[in-house]
């Protein structure tokens, strides 16, 4: 049964309960209202009888004809009581005592007459007094004798009432106990049952979560029944059904990751391997390749400087064409090793200004090339945690390049900002030179590519690509927005 | 009839009653107790706890003297050979206008057409008043002697004209058979049997619309003070015997009939006319004064004040066990 419907058939056992309460409250009202009734009858009647036996005397001993009239009348009251007392008394023996007083009654009339109609009873004293006779002395016993019977059978119906009003109170008192006590005890072994139930249920399922909880994933806890706490079980054993096979799902993926680590692994000793042929391939270049390269810029300076006057205007042309060819190499190669280097440094991370680093790279350059005319914006507070080392060469690329694009301009203008972007800052070395085809943005942080020639604007091709590395070294992106003759920017984040 | 008599004659020696198989059971000994009981219906409440064994379930050993009527029972318990008796009321009052210490402990029936008068038509009696000039069998300082001189009364016959002959209760049957009574005024069973034995040659008076008439289990003085405990034991085992009258009355007929040796169809005829109900009342005051009014005029006890006959109506034990049962104006 659902634990909705138990409630509910709770409530309506209850209410059942609490119903027949009221019914018997509303009984044992109405037959302690009987009693009641029943006992103010009896005491009416009572009183009438007393008046009446006062206005017999009063008769007797006067022999007023207001007497006479008040005693007939009390005896007409008497009867109708009588005869409405049925009403009432429905016990056979309260029905028999009216029975009998309505005859006591009705035997006195006649009497009563007597004492009135006997001729002797018209013989006065000389003060007023009625005479004694014997026959009236008999009569009138007797009336005392039928009153007393009267009054008798009245005590009889009082104590009669007021037993039934007393055990009706009884009866009343031990109903509502009797019911109040059923009606709690039907609660209590209600609550009882329905609350055993609910906690052997309740700690089956939290026995069973703690079970799966400690990782026994193939326990359920299959509750019998159809209320709400079986179906809480079974969806419970499902999602612990569901949980086994992911889990199982789980430790396959966790295998397959074991072996795609392993196979990492051994990818990363490879790698390994390759950085070191490639350093030493570095090396190599660097030291093998820069050796011939000095000696061709070395001997075409001494072909220029010893036999210049002998080459003439073209052979002196080729061996400047030779020498600055040589040097561009050994920047090329310079450049290189430094990329290299740059992917192979340990990072250092440590606090570093960045505004106070961009004011400084551009005081050297501006050092460097001290008749160079542009307008440079710091803003500051630009603090991030980076390697300080490779951060310089981040900014030294961008504002070498800053002012190397804006070196045409007049009015060159370069700017160091951050911006917030959706919460992450962001740097930027903004200016307004040459700019570029936003078609070819991709193209700008490869190594060697290059959107100008180095006769208008002298390079490797490498900074950007050693900027880029740098910035994903550290875990950022970079990214570089232009447009042709108005500028660019690039930005990036840490 | 004479049957009846003799039967009653037989069973004047004493029986000793010890029945004890029903009721509670009082620790200790039985109380002994002699109960001077009157063979006739209107002691049923006695006979009936006598057969059911009320008396003994109270812890009384009753010991039982039974008489033919109230008044010779009563004379036994004032000679000291009861301690109680069972008697109608007129002979209470002569008792007591006679100086004797008597208690009474309850009324145990009450009957307004149990006594009367029964006239041999062919002594020229047709209704009451012919009564006047005939010779009246009647037993002196019963309530024979009270009914008849009320029934004279209401009929207005002169108390004088009529010729009052002192007969045995046992003694009338005959003596109105043989004519040589015109009429007896006595009571039940006697009444029933004259019926039966004359059948249409006698009339039978009553004075049912004036006259009424009292049993009652009555004590010596001193043991009603001194035996307090014995005095509401009986009363006890009378009340049971009256709720068993109330409640089972076949059963309390047959009882009855079986005490007193009779037919049942006897006790039938007449069982029904007695209001079986143990209690104290002003009426039975009021009864007394008149009976002792009537026998202090009629020169029958020794002219005197009227005595405070309250005194005699012994209270206490009624009160301890049914005070309900108990209307006297105090």
């Amino acid at each position: 049964m659902h634990l909705r419907k138990r409630f509910r058939v709770n409530a309506a056992i209850s209410f059942g309960a609490i119903l027949l309460l009221a019914v018997g409250l509303g009984l044992s009202w109405h037959a302690s209202s009987r009693a009641s009734r029943a006992e103010d009858l009896a005491k009416a009647l009572q009183q009438q009888i007393l008046e009446r036996g006062i206005v017999k005397d009063e008769y007797l001993a006067y022999r007023e004809e207001r007497a006479r009239a008040q005693w007939y009348a009390k005896t007409a009251r008497l009867l109708d009581l009588l005869h409405s007392a049925g009403d009432a008394f429905d016990g056979p023996d309260e029905r028999e005592t009216i029975g009998e007083m309505a005859a006591i009654v009705e035997r006195s009339k006649p009497l009563f007459g007597e004492i009135v109609e006997h001729p002797d009873a018209r013989e006065r004293d000389e003060r007023g007094r009625a005479l004694p006779n014997a026959l009236q002395e008999r009569v009138s016993t007797k009336m005392l004798l039928l009153y007393y019977d009267l009054y008798s059978h009245a005590n009889r119906l009082v104590e009669s009432a007021s037993r039934r009003a007393r055990s009706t109170q009884k009866t009343t008192l031990l109903s509502v106990m009797g019911m109040i006590g059923a009606v709690l005890a039907v609660t209590i072994i209600n609550a009882l049952m329905t609350s055993g139930l609910l906690e052997r249920r309740i700690m089956r399922l939290r026995d069973g979560a703690e079970r799966v909880a400690t990782g026994n994933l193939g326990h359920r806890i299959a509750i019998e029944g159809s209320d709400e706490l079986a179906e809480l079980g079974q969806a419970f054993d499902n999602m612990a059904a569901r949980l086994q096979e992911t889990y199982a799902a789980l430790e396959t993926k966790a295998a397959e990751v074991g072996t795609l680590n392993e196979e990492l692994h051994r990818q990363v000793v490879q790698l390994g391997a390759a950085n070191g042929e490639l350093e030493a391939f570095s090396y190599s270049v660097s030291h093998d390749l820069r050796a011939p390269l000095r000696s061709i810029d070395g001997f075409s300076q001494v072909l220029q400087e010893d036999f210049g006057d002998r080459l003439g205007a073209d052979g002196e042309d080729a061996l400047g064409r030779i020498r600055r060819a040589a040097r561009h190499m050994g920047q090329l190669i310079d450049d290189l090793l430094k990329l290299s280097k740059v992917t192979r440094a340990e990072l250092h991370r440590e606090r570093v200004d960045l505004s106070e680093m961009a004011r400084s790279v551009a005081a050297d350059i501006s050092r460097r090339d001290p008749k160079r005319q542009a307008e440079v914006r710091f803003a500051d507070g630009a603090v991030v945690e980076a390697d300080p080392r490779l951060l310089r060469i981040v900014i030294e690329n961008l504002m070498d390049n800053a002012f190397k694009f804006t070196s045409k301009k007049a009015d060159a203008r370069i700017e160091f900002g951050t911006r917030d972007d959706d919460g992450r800052v962001v740097y930027f070395v903004r200016d307004n030179g040459v700019g570029f085809d936003m078609a070819f943005a991709g193209k700008l942080f490869g190594a060697f590519q290059r959107l100008h020639s180095t006769v208008e604007f002298p390079g490797t091709g490498i900074g950007l690509a050693t900027v880029q590395r740098i910035v994903h070294r550290h875990g950022g992106s970079v990214r570089a927005e232009g447009v042709p003759g108005e500028g660019a920017t690039f930005s990036f984040s840490l | 009839m004479k049957t009846a008599i003799a039967k009653l004659s037989v069973a004047s020696c004493c029986l000793v009653v010890l029945i004890g198989c029903e009721g509670k059971r009082v620790a200790g000994p039985p109380e002994k107790i002699t109960l001077a009981l009157s063979m006739l219906p209107h002691a049923s409440l006695v006979h009936v706890a006598v057969a059911k064994g009320y008396f003994a379930g109270e812890g009384l050993e009753v010991t039982l003297q039974p008489h033919q009527f109230g008044k010779p029972a009563l004379d036994a318990m004032l000679a000291g050979k009861a301690d109680l008796a069972t008697c109608a009321d007129t002979p209470l009052v002569f008792a007591v206008l006679k100086g004797q210490q008597i208690s009474v402990l309850a009324t145990i029936a009450g009957a307004t057409r149990n006594t009367a008068v029964v006239a041999r038509k062919d002594a020229g009696i047709s209704t009451p008043r012919d009564l006047a000039g005939k010779r009246v069998g009647v037993s002196r300082g019963t309530n024979g002697e009270f009914f008849l001189d009320t029934l004279l009364v209401r009929h207005g016959v002169d108390r004088e004209s009529v010729h009052l002959v002192d007969l045995s209760p046992a003694d009338m049957p005959d003596a109105l058979a043989k004519g040589e009574v015109d009429a007896v005024a006595i009571w039940n069973p006697i009444i029933f049997d004259l019926q039966r034995l004359l059948g249409d040659r006698v009339l039978t008076f009553y004075a049912d619309d004036i006259y009424f008439e009292t049993f009652d289990v009555v004590a010596r003085m001193e043991f009603a003070k001194q035996r307090p405990g014995a005095a509401k034991s009986v009363l006890r085992a009378l009340l049971r015997a009256e709720a068993l009258v109330r409640d089972h009355p076949d059963e309390a007929r047959r009882a009855t009939a079986a005490a007193l040796k009779q037919d049942l169809a006897q006790i039938d005829a007449t069982f029904g006319q007695f209001d079986f109900r143990v209690r104290l009342e002003q009426s039975l005051l009021v009864l007394m004064e008149e009976e002792a009014r009537w026998a202090i005029r009629s020169g029958l006890v020794p002219r005197q004040d009227m005595p405070n006959l309250l005194t005699s109506l012994e209270t206490e034990p009624l009160l301890a066990v049914k005070p309900a049962a108990v209307q006297l104006v105090r």
